[in-house]
């Protein structure tokens, strides 16, 4: 019994912090339906601002999970985010663990 | 059961699903292809070709691809542009369409410098071999459905024969037909399945938020 909770909480503490907060798997879930996404889509879909979304997106580029790329259309600035291997990895093997937690918590009743 | 990933997915499926007006779904530009092809056809076949009507005729192409570009950027995903994700199969389906658009090209035009000579390279065969080459490279940056495929590939060797002079015989009018046929409902399915995803993905409030704003 010990070691089962044991297990358990291993598992959630096992679990990529980076990738489990909230705005963050949202930006790398929608990340991973697409090639190339465009900010201004982010910003929509996950409802978050610019500053939070660039500040997230920051964080991902520096884990490797995300790359970024910045131009010019015109004399507006274009940033588009795609979703790295790692990125896909990560994002693929979290899932994995929320799936399995879940799968081992007991019913409710 | 459903899980806390079951959203995600969902969310993840959503994106692809707006991502692919981005390339393979076409939605009222195939319907505008479609409607196009068909009175292409039958203009070509039935009309006495004025040059009003030929240049008309030839411009149809051209019109299609700008309605499908500005129906991308200013309807579909005037939220943000999302570039759709290709499976190995779409990629392995888009590689042979151009391939054999490029080798049908290649015969296309060394059968007319070989019929036509040095005609071949004067004003209107050399507009001719223009629209013939330009194919591929059309397919290869706009062709990414079998609609696109059907419906472009027409509208370009229409545009081809008339700008020569010539135009295709009356039961072309049959196979525009059938193109239109395929193009149009499919175009208008994907039309619809847009408005869908614009409400599960609250893009129809974002949009009205920006236009607000400015």
């Amino acid at each position: 019994m010990k070691h089962e909770a044991q297990d358990a909480i291993d598992a959630v503490l096992a679990v990529d912090r980076l990738v489990h907060e909230p705005a963050r798997l949202a930006i790398l879930t929608v990340l991973s339906g697409a090639e190339l996404v465009e900010f201004g889509f982010l910003e929509t879909v996950c409802r978050l601002s610019k500053g939070n979304l660039s500040s997230h997106l920051s964080k991902l580029e520096a884990a490797g999970l995300v790359s970024i790329d910045k131009s010019f259309r015109g004399k507006r600035p274009l940033t588009r985010a795609s979703l790295t291997d790692a990125g896909r990895d990560a994002l693929e093997r979290y899932r994995a663990q929320i799936a399995a937690l879940i799968e081992s918590a007991p019913p409710r009743n | 059961m459903q899980t806390t990933t079951d959203p995600l997915a969902r969310l993840a499926e959503n994106t692809g699903r707006y991502a692919r007006y981005s390339r393979s779904a076409g939605g009222l530009s195939l319907v505008i292809g479609g409607i196009l092809c068909l009175a292409a056809f039958t203009i070509g076949a039935t009309v006495e070709l004025t040059p009003a009507w030929r240049y008309a005729l030839v411009a149809a192409p051209l019109l299609w691809l700008a309605s499908k570009e500005l129906l991308r950027a200013f309807y579909y995903q005037r939220t943000g542009a999302v570039r759709e994700r290709l499976s190995d199969r779409q990629r392995r389906g888009h590689f042979w369409m151009v391939a054999y658009l490029a080798a049908m090209a290649l015969l296309i035009i060394g059968g007319v410098a070989w019929t036509a000579g040095a005609r071949a390279w004067q004003w209107p065969g050399i507009a001719y071999i223009a629209i013939v080459a330009a194919m591929p490279l059309v397919a290869a940056r706009w062709f990414w459905s079998t609609g696109d495929f059907l419906v472009g590939v027409l509208l370009v060797c229409q545009a081809a024969v008339v700008i020569v002079g010539l135009h295709y015989p009356w039961y072309w009018i049959l196979v525009a037909a059938l193109y239109a046929a395929i193009a149009i409902p499919t175009g208008w399915r994907e039309h619809r399945d847009y408005l869908r995803l614009r409400d599960e993905l609250g893009l129809r409030d974002a949009t009205r938020g920006k236009a607000a704003d400015a």
